[in-house]
Formats: C-alpha cells, sequence, structure tokens
C-alpha cells in the first residue's frame, strides 16, 4: 500500500476495514458522492456503495445520534463531522447517549461506533473551524480519545478504534492532511492507549500529541545543539493515556514539559502535569511545564494566526524552565 | 381530553373488538402496568426508589396497544416516561423493580435507574433522560435493520413534548430521505411538562409529517383495542414498503410530570378518561363477567407484588464493579 | 498582641505579592528609621525596606521564605501603622499568624530543593543545609547535590548527621522495591558455568606482590575487567530493553554489588583504560557505598552488574538483575575440583560457578551462553586483561 498523503492513509484505513468487514459504513455530510471536504474519503462510495457511504444532511445531533442507534443494532458505524467545532452540536449524543449507554444499561451492549472529526489551525480557518476541543471528551467517561500524528498511526489507529467496542473519537488534524509521507507495509499494529518515544533523551521528557509533534521534534533538534536531548514521547491516545510510559520516561530525565495545540488553560496537558506531579514528585528536578495555545479564540488573519500557533521556540523556552 | 371527530383512521375492521381474548390479554397489560406504576409511586413516597420517576399512568393503551404489533427483533427507543414500554416490550417486572430500587441485579445493575430502564434482549433501547435522546438513536436502528436486509422496524416513543427538539425535525427528515423503516410515535397527552403543549409548538404533528413527506395516523389512545389494530396495520404498512410513518396518540397523562408534582397546572374539573376503564367497559360489553376481570385483577397485585418484595430483598451493587464497568472489553452483539 | 502593623509593600504597578527574602530584626528589637527590616524579593528585583520611623518590633507575622500579598501584614511593632488596622488586644489580625514552628526560630526559613534532589541528598547522605542551591531562589537541584557528593580535591568531610527522624541508611524499602519490579518486569533465566580459577588467581598474587603496584587488586575487580572484555565482543548484549526494544549503550559500565550494614549497593562503575584504573574508580565506589554516601555519578547506565559472594564460602549464587539493566552475573566461591588432563589423569583445579541471569527480551539462551563462555574464557586467560591488544 502506498498512501501519498496523511489523508490518504485514514482513506486506506477505511477502504481496507470496510472491505474487510460488511458492518463498517461512513455517514457523515459530503463524505460520498462529493468524497469529504478534505478529500479523505474519496473514492469509497463508488467502491463501496451509498448504501455503506452515506451521505446525510446538516444535522449533527441526528447524524451522531444513529450512529449511536447503528451502534446499538450490530453496524460498526464510522461517523464524520466536518470539523470539530462543530462537534457542539452533536454533545447530547456523544456525551449523554453514546459515552453512557454501556455503563448505563448494566453492560447489557455496547456502542462501537467511531465518529472521525478534524482539529487544529494554520489554514486561517477563522475561530469557529479552528479548535482543538479534545480535552472536553477526554474528560468523559466512557469515551476514548485519539490523536494520530503519523502515517502508520493514522491507518493502525483508525482500525483500532473501528475494531475497539467503545465509542472512539478519531481526531485528524487538518493542517496535516496535505502532510507527504508513505505507509510501512503493513503498517504495525497499534493498541490504543499506548504512547510511542518519537525520540530518546536523557535530559528532559516532552510529551505530546497530534500535529504538534512535528513542532516538538524540530524543538529538540534545536535543543540537541546545545547538548540538550529531549524525550519525545507522543501519546497517540488521550484517553486513555498511557501514563506508565511517561513515568518511566520522567524517572531517566527527571524533566517534564506538555505541549500541544489545544489552549493550554484548562487543557489535556494539565492532568498530564498533574498526574506526574502526583505519582511522580521524587523524580521532578524542576517544575513541570506547559505548552498550549494561549487563552483567545482563534484569530484570522495570517499574521495573528500564526502567533496564536505554539511553535518550537515556545517548546524550547518551557524546557530551558525547566532547568530554572 | 380528546374527541372521537378529531379521528382520521378509518373505523377498520372490529375483529379485534370481538375477539375476547385478545383484549383480554392486552386489557391485562394494562393492568400490569397500572399496578406496576401504582407500586413506584408508593414506593418512591416511602424513599425506597431515589431519584425521579415519571409514571405513565393513563398511557398504558398507546405502549401496549402499538407494541402488540411489534415482534420481539423490532427495536423501540423510549422517553423518561418509559416504564410501560419496557415492560410491554418484556422487561420482566423483578428485573423492573430490581433496577428501579437500584439493586445490583436490576435490568441495568442498579445504574441506570428509572429513566435509564433497558432490556437489549428485546430490543428494547432504553429509556432517555433526555426530551428527544431515543429518537435519533431509533432512526439509527431502523437503519441498520434496512442495511441487512431485514424488514424489522425501529420505533420512536416521545412526547408531544419532544416535538420542539430539533432533533425531531432532523430525524424525521433523514427519515424520509433515505426511507427508513422507522415508526415516530407521539404519545401526544397536552403537556409538555408543566406548559399546555399549545404553548410549546406553533404546529401540528400532522402538518410536520407532511411537510416531511411521511404517512401520518392519528389514533385515539385510549382505545387499547384500537391502538393494537391499527397499530398492526401501520408496521405492517412499514415493514412491506421500509418507509417511515408518524403516528400521534392522543392520550391522557393521569398523574403530574413527575411524582411530587403538585400540578396546580393543571384544571382538575376535567375528567380524565382512564384507557383501563374503557377497556373494561369493552368487554363486560362482550359479556365478560365483572368478578373474572377483579380475579384477573387480583392475580396481577399478587404477581407485581411478589416482584417488588424480590426486589426489596435483592442485594446492594459494590463500587468496585461500577469501576470495571464504563468500558466494554469485549463487542457485545 | 498588641501592635501597628508592618505590610508588604507595593513597590511596581504590576505586583501583587512579594517573597520575604529574608528579615533582619527579630521580635524585640528596637530598630531606627532607616533601618533595615526585611527583605523583598519579587520577580524583577530585591528590595531592602526600611523602618519609616524608630520603634520596637513586637512581633513577626509571616516567615522568611513567604509569599504575601501586597499589602499584607507581616510584622507588628510600635511604631506608626502602615496601611491595614492597628491591631488592638483580642481583634482578630488581617492575617492569622503561622502556627509557630517546634523549635527553629523565624529566621532559619523553608530550604527549596527540587524532589529529586531531597531523593538524591537523602541516599547521599548530606543533609540540605549542607548544599548550597543554585537554583531561582536559591533552589537546590540535582547538580547542586551532585557536587557536593563528587569527590573533592581535600579530604572528605566528616560523615555528615543524616535528617533529623530519617536514616538515610535504611535501605530495604528501596531494595524491596527495586527487586520485586525487576522480577515483576524481567524476564529472567540463568546460565550456569565453571570456569578455572587458578590463572586469574595466580596473576592477582603476582601482581599484588610487585612492590611498585599502586594497590592490592581484588578479585572482583579483576573479574568484572573478563565481564568487561567479554562484553565488549558481543556489543548486542551491551544494551538494556526500553520501551520495547533493544536500547544500546554507549559504554561499558559494570554495576558492582557492595554489601554494606545498610544493605546491598550496586555503584556503576565505567571501565575506561586498565586493569589499575578500573580497580580505582572501583575502589572508590565501595568506599562511598560503605558510607552511604552514592551520587548521581554512581548511578549510571550498565547493560550487567557483578555480584561476587565467593568470600563467604557459598557454591553459587543466582541473582536478581538490577532493573535498569540486563544481566548479572553470580560469583561463587573457589573450590577444588577434578578435572582430566591432557594425558588423562585427573588433576585438582580451582573452579568458581558464575551465574549469568539474562534479561530473555533482550538475548536468547544461545547468545547468552555465548556470552558467558567468553567470559568464562576471559577468566581461565587472565594475561588478556592486561594486554592492549583486542
Amino acid at each position: 500500500m502506498s498512501a501519498s498523503r496523511f489523508a490518504h492513509a485514514i482513506n486506506q484505513a477505511l477502504d481496507d476495514m470496510m472491505a474487510r468487514d460488511p458492518a463498517v459504513i461512513l455517514l457523515g455530510e459530503d463524505i460520498g458522492k462529493a468524497g469529504g471536504t478534505f478529500a479523505v474519503t474519496r473514492g469509497l462510495q463508488d467502491k463501496f456503495g451509498a448504501d455503506r457511504v452515506i451521505d446525510m444532511p446538516i444535522a449533527e445531533n441526528a447524524i451522531a445520534g444513529m450512529a449511536v442507534g447503528l451502534a446499538m443494532s450490530g453496524m460498526k458505524p464510522v461517523a464524520e463531522i466536518m470539523f470539530m467545532d462543530f462537534v457542539t452540536l452533536a454533545m447530547d449524543a456523544i456525551v449523554n447517549q453514546a459515552a453512557k449507554l454501556h455503563f448505563m444499561f448494566g453492560g447489557q451492549g455496547s456502542v462501537p461506533l467511531v465518529i472521525r472529526m478534524q482539529h487544529g489551525g494554520g489554514l486561517n480557518a477563522g475561530p469557529q473551524h479552528s479548535q482543538c476541543l479534545e480535552g472536553w471528551f477526554a474528560h468523559i467517561p466512557g469515551l476514548k480519545v485519539v490523536c494520530p500524528a503519523t502515517f502508520d498511526d493514522a491507518y493502525a489507529l483508525l482500525q483500532a478504534a473501528i475494531e475497539d467496542p467503545n465509542p472512539v473519537l478519531f481526531i485528524e488534524n487538518k493542517a496535516l492532511y496535505p502532510m507527504k509521507g508513505a505507509l510501512s507495509d503493513p503498517p504495525p499494529r497499534v493498541r490504543l492507549g499506548k504512547a510511542r518515544i518519537a525520540r530518546s533523551g536523557r535530559d528532559v521528557t516532552i510529551v505530546t500529541y497530534g500535529a504538534m509533534l512535528h513542532t516538538v521534534l524540530a524543538a529538540a533538534e534545536t535543543l540537541a545543539a546545545e547538548g540538550i536531548e529531549a524525550e519525545v514521547i507522543d501519546l497517540r491516545t488521550l484517553q486513555p493515556w498511557d501514563e506508565a510510559a511517561v513515568l518511566a520516561s520522567l524517572r531517566r530525565t527527571h524533566r517534564l514539559v506538555v505541549a500541544h495545540e489545544a489552549v493550554e488553560s484548562f487543557g489535556p496537558g494539565a492532568e498530564i502535569a498533574a498526574r506526574m506531579a502526583h505519582v511522580g514528585f521524587d523524580e521532578l528536578d524542576g517544575p513541570i511545564v506547559r505548552v498550549g495555545g494561549p487563552f483567545v479564540p482563534v484569530p484570522f488573519s495570517r499574521k495573528l494566526e500564526a502567533e496564536y500557533m505554539p511553535n518550537d521556540q515556545q517548546v524550547i523556552a518551557a524546557v530551558r524552565a525547566t532547568y530554572g | 381530553m380528546t374527541t372521537p371527530d378529531a379521528i382520521i383512521s378509518p373505523p377498520g375492521d372490529l375483529a379485534l373488538r370481538r375477539n375476547q381474548p385478545a383484549l383480554l390479554d392486552l386489557y391485562e397489560q394494562m393492568l400490569v402496568i397500572r399496578e406496576a406504576e401504582r407500586n413506584c409511586g408508593a414506593l418512591f413516597a416511602e424513599g425506597a426508589i431515589p431519584g425521579f420517576i415519571h409514571l405513565s399512568d393513563g398511557q398504558e393503551a398507546t405502549c401496549v396497544g402499538m407494541i402488540s404489533a411489534l415482534r420481539s427483533d423490532d427495536t423501540i427507543a423510549s422517553t423518561h416516561r418509559g416504564h410501560g414500554h419496557a415492560l410491554a416490550k418484556g422487561l420482566r417486572l423483578d428485573a423492573f423493580f430490581k433496577e428501579l430500587m437500584g439493586r445490583e441485579d436490576g435490568a441495568c445493575k442498579g445504574r441506570g435507574g428509572s429513566m435509564h430502564v433497558a432490556d437489549l434482549s428485546v430490543g428494547m433501547l432504553g429509556a432517555n433522560g433526555i426530551v428527544g435522546g431515543g429518537i435519533a438513536i431509533a432512526v439509527g436502528s431502523g437503519l441498520a435493520h434496512k442495511l441487512r436486509g431485514q424488514d424489522t422496524v425501529a420505533v420512536s416513543f416521545f412526547g408531544d413534548g419532544a416535538m420542539a427538539e430539533g432533533v425531531l425535525h432532523e430525524a424525521m427528515n433523514i427519515a424520509a430521505l433515505k426511507a427508513i423503516p422507522v415508526i415516530f410515535v407521539c404519545e401526544n397527552n397536552g403537556w409538555s411538562e408543566f406548559s399546555p403543549t399549545a404553548t410549546q409548538v406553533s404546529f401540528t404533528l400532522e402538518k410536520l409529517a407532511a411537510a416531511y413527506g411521511i404517512a401520518y395516523h392519528r389514533i385515539d389512545g385510549h382505545d387499547v383495542g384500537r391502538v393494537a389494530e391499527l397499530g398492526a396495520e401501520i408496521v405492517g404498512a412499514v415493514r412491506g414498503t421500509g418507509r417511515p410513518a408518524v403516528v400521534e396518540c392522543l392520550t391522557t397523562r393521569m398523574r403530574g410530570h413527575y411524582e411530587g408534582d403538585s400540578q396546580r397546572y393543571r384544571d382538575h374539573g376535567q375528567p380524565l378518561v382512564d384507557p383501563i376503564e374503557v377497556a373494561r367497559g369493552t368487554l363486560l360489553g362482550m359479556g365478560v363477567e365483572a368478578p373474572a376481570l377483579d380475579a384477573l385483577a387480583g392475580q396481577v397485585r399478587d404477581r407485581v407484588l411478589a416482584a417488588v418484595e424480590s426486589a426489596r430483598a435483592s442485594a446492594e451493587p459494590s463500587f468496585e464493579s461500577v469501576l470495571a464497568g464504563v468500558y466494554a472489553v469485549e463487542a457485545a452483539r | 498582641m498588641r501592635g501597628a502593623p508592618i505590610v508588604m509593600p507595593k513597590l511596581g504597578l504590576t505586583m501583587t505579592e512579594g517573597l520575604i527574602a529574608e528579615w533582619q530584626v527579630r521580635p524585640g528589637d528596637e530598630v531606627a528609621a532607616g533601618q533595615i527590616l526585611f527583605v523583598v524579593e519579587t520577580d524583577k528585583i530585591s528590595n531592602e525596606i526600611e523602618a519609616p520611623a524608630p520603634g520596637r518590633i513586637v512581633s513577626l507575622l509571616a516567615a522568611a521564605g513567604e509569599t504575601v500579598p501586597v499589602g499584607a501584614t507581616v510584622a507588628l511593632w510600635t511604631g506608626p501603622a502602615q496601611g491595614g488596622k492597628a491591631v488592638p488586644d483580642g481583634d482578630p489580625i488581617d492575617r492569622p499568624a503561622p502556627a509557630p514552628p517546634p523549635a527553629p526560630p523565624v529566621e532559619e526559613g523553608r530550604i527549596r530543593a527540587t524532589p529529586f534532589a531531597r531523593r538524591l541528598a537523602t541516599l547521599g547522605g548530606i543533609a540540605l543545609a549542607d548544599i548550597a542551591g543554585t537554583g531561582p531562589r536559591g533552589r537546590i537541584q540535582a547538580r547542586d547535590v551532585q557536587a557536593r557528593l563528587d569527590p573533592p580535591a581535600s579530604p572528605p568531610p566528616p560523615t555528615p548527621t543524616p535528617p533529623a527522624g530519617r536514616d538515610p541508611r535504611d535501605l530495604r524499602p528501596l531494595i524491596a522495591a527495586r527487586v520485586s519490579r525487576s522480577k515483576a518486569e524481567i524476564p529472567h533465566f540463568h546460565v550456569t558455568a565453571d570456569a578455572e580459577f587458578d590463572r586469574l588467581a595466580g596473576l592477582r598474587g603476582d601482581l599484588n606482590a610487585d612492590p611498585q603496584a599502586p594497590r592490592k587488586l581484588s578479585v572482583t575487580a579483576l573479574l568484572a575487567m573478563a565481564v568487561a572484555r567479554a562484553l565488549s565482543a558481543h556489543p548486542e548484549a551491551n544494551a538494556v530493553w526500553r520501551e520495547g526494544r533493544p536500547a544500546p549503550l554507549d559504554r561499558i559500565a559494570i554495576g558492582i554489588a557492595v554489601d554494606t550494614p545498610a544493605g546491598v549497593m550496586a555503584p556503576v562503575v565505567p571501565v575506561t583504560g586498565g586493569v589499575h584504573a578500573f580497580a580505582q574508580a572501583m575502589e572508590a565506589a565501595v568506599e562511598r557505598a560503605r558510607q552511604g554516601r552514592l551520587g548521581a555519578a554512581d548511578t549510571g547506565a550498565a547493560a550487567i552488574g557483578l555480584s561476587n559472594v565467593g568470600m563467604f564460602g557459598v557454591r553459587a549464587l543466582a541473582p536478581i538483575i538490577d532493573p535498569d539493566q540486563s544481566f548479572m552475573l553470580g560469583v561463587g566461591a573457589p573450590h577444588v575440583a577434578f578435572r582430566l588432563g591432557g594425558d588423562g589423569a585427573p588433576r585438582p583445579v580451582q573452579q568458581v560457578t558464575l551465574t549469568l541471569a539474562c534479561d530473555h527480551r533482550l538475548i536468547d539462551g544461545a547468545a547468552a551462553a555465548r556470552l558467558l563462555a567468553d567470559i568464562v574464557a576471559a577468566v581461565e586467560h587472565p594475561l588478556r586483561l592486561l594486554a592492549t591488544w583486542g
């Protein structure tokens, strides 16, 4: 298999899973005939038919609610919400229904659905089309939240998400869609909840996920030139997150930075920092420092958005701050 | 509160009316629900049932009649006032009371309670604590039936109060567009919580269904025989055509929105039509002896009481088991 | 307590709180106008706060090291009130007095140290008060502890008293945690071999008999060199299992198990240079271990540890691998065995039983056996340890 862009890796995963299991169906706005706003689902309706790649009207609440009903009745739906910002319209179906039914019904059934959505800035799409809201869902018992940063992970995590009997939110980053690369053949299988050490190092642990991984790796290269070797951990799954891997790394480096594009205040990094400050307290040789988006809606203009986005200089400054 | 001249559906075949055993069975089911709800009210007043409960006295004919037209593999989604739907679809009485009392062997292991009673094994996809929360779920379930090429149908029970929720409109639009075998059953008791429906919606369900191009039927929800008869026709049509339908059952909510509701907003001078009385009258008219009906009521009381007693004796759940219940480990079928 | 308040002043437009870096007066002091009362640190500068008028200090209400909001009362005195309210007897003051510390006076303050630095200091048996912190606001960091632990040019200071209430040499909980983790995480297997010991014992005797020898070499030091030599021929074994894959080490180091009254400690000694260089480093590390003064420099990465229990007379030791390593070699006591000589006649030889514990994630039986065979070969040909080829 030879996906040449990140979006193709996702397309390939959907293709392979639908070929393997007739219960896997897609539903969303403009995913069939038009192939998706970012062409992620291109070609799938031609291949699998309109009964399995279903174009829906603009009705996020019903789309998500129907995904729940489909999942409870033996199907494995992969619903798409076109922009993560629009998930607000589907909150009841995701939070009050999908997340809770397995628990609330005493384990009678499960809700094996996946909801795909893309987040992130970088395209000047403005405040209502650029948000990173994954922290909301990591906070809901019953949901799993996944955010790939690499080709292989985009494929393998989507595969694992579809196979998981629980509701999984699969978060893609719009700025990564055109990223060039290649899938391994075959891509190694990945378990939800396992992080990956993207770069080994002994001086500081930097925990991140999603597109921010690439920013962090760039910062790590700059730091290496100064003699600071960063260990970069790509969480891959936010809920559940690989606490053991982060703690093991902290035991080696004794310094921790958490970096993500989502707003820093009350963001996912706060959970990681607080948890490590607790279980990893005796390992810390400096404060835990976070890097995240500022407490501002994502601004539109090119200059403003560029300054909004967390960058490698901020990551470097955060690392330095752990040295005091 | 309803008048027969509003009924559009044709009188239809009155065979059911003349069919004693079938009507007797429907009557008994209604008695079970009424007795169960009466016990729920008492248990709640006594403090044995925590939280909120929403009793369905007066709406028994609607749910018993419609559900009598369904198979066990047809799926239904219900509302916060879902005790009757659950029992009529096949939830067992003891599992029902155990769940309401929060016991570990309740239908949902004590984790859901009154507003979330469910039994997936008989196609009851759950009562729902969110107004309108079950509607899209039912449509999705109907789509699943269709995609698997079966003639199974899905039913969404909702109250007139849900007519103002956006998701109902989204769901009806999609059901019509995609030809999904789902039946939208509105139990119109004229009340949206504490407000008369007329102050909540600017339209009639009939006009709404027409706007979405969905077949509409109105039924007097006090006559279980009629509801069963017409229900069977409508369900049969949906199975055959694979297209959705809207059924408006005019009914009466005999008690408050929830137990403890003083109902100051209601005009208590208006007489309430009790579907159980209606059915009893029909049966007596068909020649069934009153003492036989009383004996039946006595048996029902005993059955329900036995279920309540077994629930009282049931064990409380442990919190440790709850922590393990958040995520499914294997896909359940 | 009667007195007028002395408050935390606002030293800048955006200042909301200030850190009392130190007090320069005590309760009961008579102060003159202009005398420095305390020093405030903000994130910009240090400020000396002067008494505006003469007076007598009645009480201090905030300790050195505390951060206090602007305007809060930090002390009471008999001079004029500055902001805040005068506090008559019995009324609640606008900031509650901190609970009086049991013994030390207020000026001693709080020692700032990172958790990791505290741990290193405890393990090294050093009191935090004896360490100069180079971090922000005098915070003691790991490098400061390490600097204190590294052997100085002058004779080392006497063994410091451990912090009150805790014996830093009570290692059992630490040891318990480490070995439990090791057994839980590392799939152990063991390979055993007997090595002829005569030549190594003989070489050691000869080297130690030389009057020019700078030190007496121990058996353990020579064994460690043999292990290092064998390991250098098996680079894939000089690695540790990390995050699901082998992480090769860039140098060879050996963990040396040292029996101390507090429990076993295992400093890691790098192998650089020849036998004597290693032996010198090993000696120093062993001495530090016995004194409970191991430091960060003793905790480097190593693939293998060595535990020689031969001096206690036991035949063999099947050891537990250190959780951060991949092998542990257990060495038993030399004992006499009979081997067939070239002429077919049995001859007595000294043997030691070597048991190599191995991490099966990293290495399989055959490769482990080859490694052990090379260790045996190095023990049985000890002259190679002195040679500079290979």
